[in-house]
Formats: structure tokens, C-alpha cells, sequence
């Protein structure tokens, strides 16, 4: 730092003592580029002082408040639109998180009549087309029975043999003929013998 | 006994619910308030933007005035900290090339100052106060157009005297060249 602009400024801005002060202004008399140095720093910083408050016109002030509510109401406005656009959006965000991360989320099949609905006939079609290469409708069927335990479904899947699973009839499969057997005697099973070729019932085993 | 405040009063009155009380604050100060943004900023639209920042923190905040510090401090100390946030703002848009200079100029004719002679010699003082850095020009304009001790600056800005003293002499250091290059 250059002393001798730090002790000007220092003299002008008056943060000398009293001794310093005299000391300077003793070294000004000997001095002339200091004394001449220090006037005009002290000239420049007047001037400056004196173009730094000019006139004015005072509309500006006199305006200044009138200016001042008109944006505070607009403010106020702004602020309450922001903050309903904010709780909307974040109502909107919670509400789609929680649809999508709920534990135990699954589709709604009662809507699917309704999702069904809005496909064409062609749609369907292709859609149809599209699974049936995929899937063998025994497959389809499999499915079935393991995922619905309503026993009209499974007799009737049995009873069509769509799984290839199936053994035997209905009557085979639901009929305990040993114990049926076992309920009768000779005699009796020989007339229900009978009377099933009288009927024709089991032309078959009568060929 | 207590010397009365009219400042205080009129705080009072305010935080009691009489807006008029402050309309009169802002009358008493927003010369002040405008001038140092003005100098800070270099043109009107921005010290007009400042201001009413000001104003607007004055009225937001009164009610948290403690009483410890005089009224003029504490508007100072928001005009302070306000002028330099926005001189940020300002910098970070140009950095992001967001330079709103042309708009600014193509405005200068709404300017206050009516004289010619007078807006020319502030023009070419608001030019030069531009070069220095904000915290020296800061100082310079509170030490040399508001006449305020190193004190008081330092109650405002909440910097060290001593920081505050050499931030003094490199501003007026700066300015005697600029206005030695200028001779």
C-alpha cells in the first residue's frame, strides 16, 4: 500500500490524532507534490460529493407509495394463486404415488367389462388371434381351475376334458361304486343286471 | 426521562394497526433508500426496483422491530443487504447471458434527474462508482455522500472498522485515478 496516498486520504477523511494531523500538514509545507496531491483528492472527492445529489423531480417520490400498495396487492394475489397451484399439484403427485405404490394393489376386474367395451370388434379380434397362437385353449382351461374354486367349473372342465387331466366320467369320478356294491346284495344286483339289458342301457357289453 | 422517538412512535403506532403511520415512515426515508440504490445500482429502474423491495421488507418486518437499533439503521441495514442481493441477481443473469443492459438503456429517459448539466455529471459519477467492486463502493458512497462514522457503517454492514477503512481507501484510490485519467 503507498503511505503517502494512505496519509492523504487518512488526513482527509480525518482519521488522523492530533499529532499525526500536525505532522502531515508540517510535511505538506516541505512538500509540494503532497500538497498539491492532497488537494486534489480533496477537490475530486467534493465534486463528486456535490454531482451526486442533483435535482430531482419529485412526481417520482410522491408516486412511490401509491406504487408500493399496487404491488403489494398484486403480491398477495400472486402468493395465493402460487400456493393453490402448489397444493393442487401436490394433491395430484400424493394421489398418483399412492395409487401406484400401494401395498397390495390389483386390477380391478369388475372394470373389465367396462375395459372391454372400449375396444372394437376388430381389436378384439386381433387381440384373440394374437393369444390363441400363444396359448392351447387346455391351457387356457388349467388356468382355470386352479384359480377359481367354484365346482360347477371344475365338473364341467372335467367332464369336457379340456386338461387332458381328467379320468373317466362324471359318475367315475364322483360315484363310489365299491360302496354302492357293498350296500346291495346278489340278488338284488342281479335284477338291477336285469333290468339295465332289458333297457338297452348297456347294449355294448350285450353285443 | 426518555427522550421521545418520533420514529418510535410511529413504529408503535403502526404495529397498533394505523397504516398511515407507515406512509409517514416511508415519506421520512425513501429519499435515503432511493439515493443508495441508486448509487449502488447506477440507474433508475433498478434503484426504483430496490426501493420498493424495501419498502415492501419495511412493511413485512416492522412488526419484529426490537427498539434496539434507530429506525434509520435498521431501513439502512435492509436497503444494504437488498441492494447487494439484487447486484447478485444481476450478475448470476449475466453470467447465464440473461443481460437486461439494453432495456435498461432504451429507459434512461424515464430518469428522474431533469436537468441535463446534472445528469450528465451523475451519469459520468455513476459510471465510475460501477468500477469498483459493491463492498468498496458500499462504503465509499455511505462514508462520502452520507457522511456516515465508520461506526455506523459497521452497525449497517456488520464488517470490521478496519475492513471497512481499507475498503475506503482503495475505492477513493481507485476513483482519483479514474478521475486523474480523465483530466
Amino acid at each position: 500500500m503507498n503511505k503517502g496516498k494512505e496519509n492523504i486520504i487518512r488526513y482527509i477523511d480525518g482519521e488522523m490524532n492530533e499529532e499525526e494531523k500536525l505532522q502531515f500538514e508540517k510535511m505538506m509545507t516541505e512538500d509540494p507534490w503532497l500538497e498539491n496531491e492532497t488537494g486534489r483528492v480533496r477537490t475530486l472527492l467534493s465534486e463528486m460529493k456535490a454531482s451526486a445529489a442533483p435535482d430531482i423531480n419529485e412526481t417520482y417520490f410522491i408516486n412511490i407509495l401509491p406504487e408500493f400498495y399496487s404491488r403489494k396487492s398484486k403480491k398477495k394475489r400472486f402468493i395465493f394463486s402460487r400456493l393453490a397451484y402448489t397444493l393442487s399439484t401436490a394433491a395430484a403427485v400424493i394421489l398418483l404415488v399412492f395409487l401406484i405404490f400401494k401395498p397390495g394393489t390389483s386390477v380391478d376386474y369388475s372394470n373389465l367389462n367396462d375395459l372391454s367395451k372400449s375396444f372394437t370388434d376388430s381389436d378384439l379380434n386381433e387381440i384373440l388371434n394374437q393369444y390363441a397362437d400363444q396359448y392351447s385353449i387346455s391351457e387356457l382351461a388349467g388356468s382355470a381351475t386352479t384359480k377359481t374354486d367354484s365346482i360347477v367349473s371344475n365338473l364341467m372342465a372335467d367332464e369336457l376334458d379340456l386338461s387332458g387331466s381328467a379320468e373317466g366320467s362324471v359318475a367315475e369320478k364322483y360315484l363310489d361304486t365299491d360302496e354302492l356294491l357293498s350296500s346291495i346284495d346278489e340278488s338284488e344286483a342281479n335284477e338291477l343286471y336285469s333290468q339295465l339289458i332289458n333297457e338297452d342301457i348297456i347294449k355294448g357289453e350285450k353285443q | 426521562m426518555a427522550v421521545p422517538n418520533p420514529d418510535f412512535d410511529l413504529i408503535k403506532r403502526f404495529n397498533a394497526g394505523d397504516e398511515a403511520a407507515f406512509n409517514d415512515i416511508v415519506k421520512r426515508y425513501q429519499k435515503k433508500i432511493y439515493w443508495h440504490a441508486r448509487r449502488m445500482t447506477g440507474n433508475h429502474l433498478d434503484a426504483d426496483e430496490v426501493t420498493q423491495e424495501v419498502l415492501i421488507a419495511m412493511y413485512d418486518n416492522l412488526k419484529k422491530f426490537r427498539f434496539q437499533s434507530s429506525l434509520y439503521t435498521w431501513i439502512y441495514r435492509i436497503t444494504s443487504t437488498r441492494t447487494l442481493n439484487f447486484l447478485n441477481r444481476n450478475n448470476v443473469k449475466k453470467l447465464l447471458g440473461y443481460d437486461e443492459s439494453n432495456a435498461r438503456e432504451l429507459s434512461s429517459q424515464e430518469d428522474i434527474i431533469e436537468n441535463y448539466e446534472q445528469r450528465e455529471k451523475f451519469a459520468e459519477l455513476e459510471q465510475k462508482l460501477q468500477k469498483l467492486p459493491a463492498k468498496q463502493r458500499e462504503v465509499f458512497i455511505m462514508r462520502n455522500f452520507d457522511d456516515m462514522s465508520y461506526k455506523e457503517i459497521s452497525e449497517i454492514t456488520g464488517r470490521s472498522e478496519g475492513g471497512l477503512k481499507a475498503n475506503y481507501f482503495h475505492a477513493i484510490n481507485k476513483l482519483t485515478e479514474l478521475m486523474g485519467k480523465n483530466e
